[in-house]
């Protein structure tokens, strides 16, 4: 199937970076991909040379915007947006993720959590607000994925996020009630950067309100419930 | 003329003071994500289309000139891929991050105007004394550039000016070289003092090279004050 990998499929890869690259950086410069860019969204530094284009994001430390920018930038209708960083991510995961979407099974797919102690202990505690807010809902089990594959529909949103860009969209897909959200563990782990220590709390708690404004917006929750719930997060969260 | 804009709401003062200096005044179509840029556009008449109708203006191809001055390089590198189809002669897109000029040169943009390189010098001259400073006053000759020098500390070493010209003179290179005292008059005096700006311009080559030139004078100088204060500290030996 050569005619399906030199740039035909409608894919457009991103890699999310602080500073550096590593075994990833060979995926994103695959040529099965028609758009390819590295976003280095800390302070890497020195000037990086690379095969694919690199982009610099501001403001820098925000992993939210990064993920809005790399949205912007790709024109196509699947996106794939990896942690560059990560040294789990390989060709094979890639590419079968794709087929599952281009077939049409799920709407995203993520995999490989990162763990930090301290996220994860304030995600569960924002998860169990959320749940007692929209019951029908299931968000994902861990705080952020190094590896997010989706139709681009779903990413296309005009909230801002401090960190989790994903939940956000997987939060619009399992509104939809047809599309299908697939998560997975490919037992492997990564280190969520020591730069990020201390902000924690300030990125789950931006999630949450990001999340409860979409609801407002979508007209699920009525808008005089979800402005006292976004007071009540401002003390429950400290 | 046809004029394309992508405008934020920041720079739609600038950008249409300059549009209506222009005579004969050009045809104008704008666009936007802003809300404020619509109703100022009703205001003065200008055509106005959402973002994501773009794509299907056919009229495009007609146009000579597209000027992006959206908020963010994103934004406007997604504009440009946007209307990369329809062949418009001259492209200007506004640079808000430096480290992002080579994504835009690959993608084909014609020109393109650093914002953050004017307000990184002038901050660099105010914070930075002692430190040359250079800028691409135009970015349509970029072989063209400035460079600013701010002396505090090396004043003390005693600089005459005309060291300096003679040096720069032995050089043969072609660029111009002034120094200003701190209020923006020509000096009248000997030695470079304390706020005094040397001010250079030519090409980029050329004031590459005489920058380095002076900074080796300048070492120069330095080595020799060191030397003269190491003779004048008197030490004890022990043992």
């Amino acid at each position: 199937m050569k005619f399906l990998r030199h740039g035909n499929r409608n894919i457009g890869i991103a890699g999310l970076s602080l500073g550096e690259v590593r075994k990833a950086g060979r995926v994103i410069a695959d040529k099965m991909f028609s758009e390819r860019y590295v976003l280095f969204y800390g302070f890497p530094s020195k000037r990086i040379i690379m095969k694919t284009k690199v982009f610099y994001v501001d403001p820098p430390l925000i992993r939210g915007k990064a993920m809005k920018v790399a949205i912007k930038l790709i024109h196509q209708p699947i996106v794939v947006i990896i942690n560059a960083e990560s040294n789990c991510i390989n060709k094979d995961l890639v590419e079968k993720s794709i087929d599952e979407i281009e077939s049409g099974e799920y709407a995203i797919h993520m995999s490989i959590p990162y763990t930090s102690t301290k996220l994860e202990m304030l995600y569960r505690k924002a998860t169990s607000i959320l749940l007692n807010i929209f019951p029908n809902v299931n968000l994902p089990n861990y705080p952020s994925y190094s590896l997010i594959v989706g139709v681009r529909k779903y990413f296309d949103l005009d909230e801002d996020t401090l960190w989790n860009y994903e939940h956000l969209a997987t939060f619009m897909a399992l509104l939809d009630g047809k599309t299908k959200v697939r998560i997975d563990d490919s037992n492997c782990k990564d280190n969520v950067q020591p730069v990020f220590s201390g902000m924690e709390e300030l990125f789950i708690k931006s999630m949450l309100k990001s999340i409860i404004r979409l609801a407002i917006r979508r007209n699920i929750i009525e808008r005089n419930i979800g402005l006292e719930l976004l007071k009540e997060i401002e003390v429950n969260m400290q | 003329m046809k004029v394309f804009l992508a405008l934020s709401k920041n720079y739609f003062r600038q950008v249409i003071s300059l549009i209506n200096n222009m005579k004969p005044s050009p045809k104008v179509l704008v666009t936007s994500s802003d809300e404020e840029v619509e109703v100022l556009c009703k205001r003065f008449g200008f055509e106005f289309r959402k973002l994501m109708e773009v794509q299907s203006i056919e009229e495009l191809h007609n146009y000579d000139m597209a000027i992006l001055a959206l908020a963010e390089d994103s934004e406007n590198i997604s504009m440009f891929k946007i209307i990369k189809s329809f062949n418009i002669p001259i492209v200007i897109a506004l640079l808000h991050n430096k480290d992002n000029r080579d994504i835009f040169i690959n993608e084909g943009v014609h020109y393109i105007i650093d914002e953050n390189e004017y307000i990184n010098a002038n901050l660099s001259t105010m914070l930075l004394p002692d430190t040359w400073v250079f800028i691409t006053p135009i970015s349509l000759v970029p072989k063209i550039k400035v460079a600013f020098y701010r002396v505090l500390r090396r004043a003390l070493l005693g600089i005459s000016y005309d060291d300096v010209r003679y040096l720069l003179s032995k050089l043969n290179l072609n660029i111009y070289v002034e120094f200003f005292n701190r209020f923006g008059n020509r000096t009248t005096g000997h030695v470079l003092a304390a706020g005094d700006y040397i001010v250079m311009s030519g090409f980029e080559d050329d004031v590459n090279k005489a920058v380095k030139e002076l900074e080796k004078l300048f070492r120069k100088y330095e080595e020799i004050q060191a030397s003269r204060i190491l003779q004048q500290i008197k030490t004890k030996e022990y043992g």
